[in-house]
């Protein structure tokens, strides 16, 4: 025998459990620390297990299975429509893709109507030149909310998801 | 209540998967005759465990609910119990991490409406057994009350089998020393 373990062991749990202990194993148990500990300590615990599942109020299992059903159905449910979130995501930044690369692309022709646009911004500090000026702040202003609305896009999609 | 338990496999063989999704593992018949076997030690465990007959409570559900999403082909009724204690355990350690890190106090359970005597046998057995660590209680309830083998603690627990033999025996001496300080131990 050594300090935590004992060849006993098992013999004291088995007669712990069943409350049959022979003389010999019940003199040896008063002896032998550590099995002294093994019968204490299984007592205890089987007295306690036997009160704890003996306490009422185990929830309806009828209830527990529907709600599984229900959380694994809208599960499913999640699982179906995914795809679809996936897809406008897919055309949102094929989009926004697009129209940076016109924008990329068409950018010297649009550089020079713009300076064309600044020359009559220019000449707008004579009053009959503020139909021009509204038609640069209409171009600026539809630029603007075309990219705010890709990016609102992108930002409802992702945070749908 | 929510988990992020993840169902793994470790430890478990290649019996137990987690299910794709549709279906449940059992029909309603067949999971409310498991239930009847399983549900009252799942409950006691939880309960000891945790320290928490409302806690205990949502961990029973959580636990079969991840039960009937796993798919258990060929596992007999011991093998599904032990998955079922394996499930709950892990549940045990995520109530107890979030408690944590939320630093949330766990109450003690609630005295139950009983008979005198029980209530005070309960109120001498179950702060013995609280003062214990959780992993403590874990071990000595799947050893002592549901009788499960080192090797089956130690796949439920995701510990070693090596192990278990020196952290049970260690369990066990710390308990009984806390039995004896308390009068509870043999009259001789
Ligand atoms: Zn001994």
């Amino acid at each position: 025998m050594n300090f935590s373990h004992c060849t006993k062991e098992q013999a004291v749990e088995q007669a712990a459990r069943s409350g049959r202990w022979d003389d010999d194993l019940r003199a040896h148990a008063a002896a032998c620390s550590v099995c002294a500990d093994i019968a204490l300590v299984v007592r205890f615990m089987q007295l306690d297990g036997e009160l704890a599942r003996r306490e009422a109020g185990l929830p309806d299992p009828g209830r527990i299975w529907w709600k599984a059903h229900l959380r694994e159905k809208q599960m499913a449910a999640e699982r179906a429509v995914r795809p679809i979130a996936v897809c406008q995501r897919v055309a949102c930044l094929w989009g926004t893709l697009t129209a940076t690369s016109i924008l990329v692309w068409e950018w010297p022709r649009l550089s020079s109507r713009l300076d064309g646009l600044k020359l009559l911004l220019h000449q707008a500090a004579s009053p009959g030149s503020r139909p021009q000026t509204d038609l640069f702040a209409f171009i600026g202003g539809s630029l603007f909310m075309f990219l705010f609305s890709i990016l609102i896009t992108l930002y409802a999609s992702w945070a749908e998801e | 209540m929510t988990s992020e338990f993840p169902l793994t496999l470790e430890g478990m063989g290649e019996r137990a998967e987690e299910r794709p999704g549709g279906t449940l593992s059992l029909d309603e018949q067949t999971f409310n005759e498991f239930y009847a076997k399983t549900s009252p030690s799942l409950l006691a465990y939880l309960s000891r465990v945790s320290g928490n007959r409302t806690v205990a409570h949502d961990l029973l559900q959580e636990a079969y609910y991840h039960f009937l999403r796993t798919r258990l082909p060929g596992m007999d009724n011991a093998g599904t119990k032990s998955y079922l204690f394996r499930i709950a355990t892990n549940l045990l350690r995520d109530h107890f991490r979030a408690a944590k890190r939320r630093r949330l106090p766990l109450p003690e359970a609630p005295p139950d409406a009983d008979t005198s005597e029980r209530i005070q046998l309960r109120s001498d057995l179950e702060p013995v057994f609280l003062e214990l660590k959780p992993r403590e209680r874990e071990l000595l309830w799947l050893a002592y009350v549901e009788g499960y083998s080192h090797q089956e603690v130690a796949e439920i627990l995701g510990l070693k089998a090596l192990s278990i033999r020196l952290l049970l025996s260690r369990c066990r001496r710390k308990l009984a020393r806390m039995l004896r300080e308390r009068g509870l131990g043999p009259e001789d």
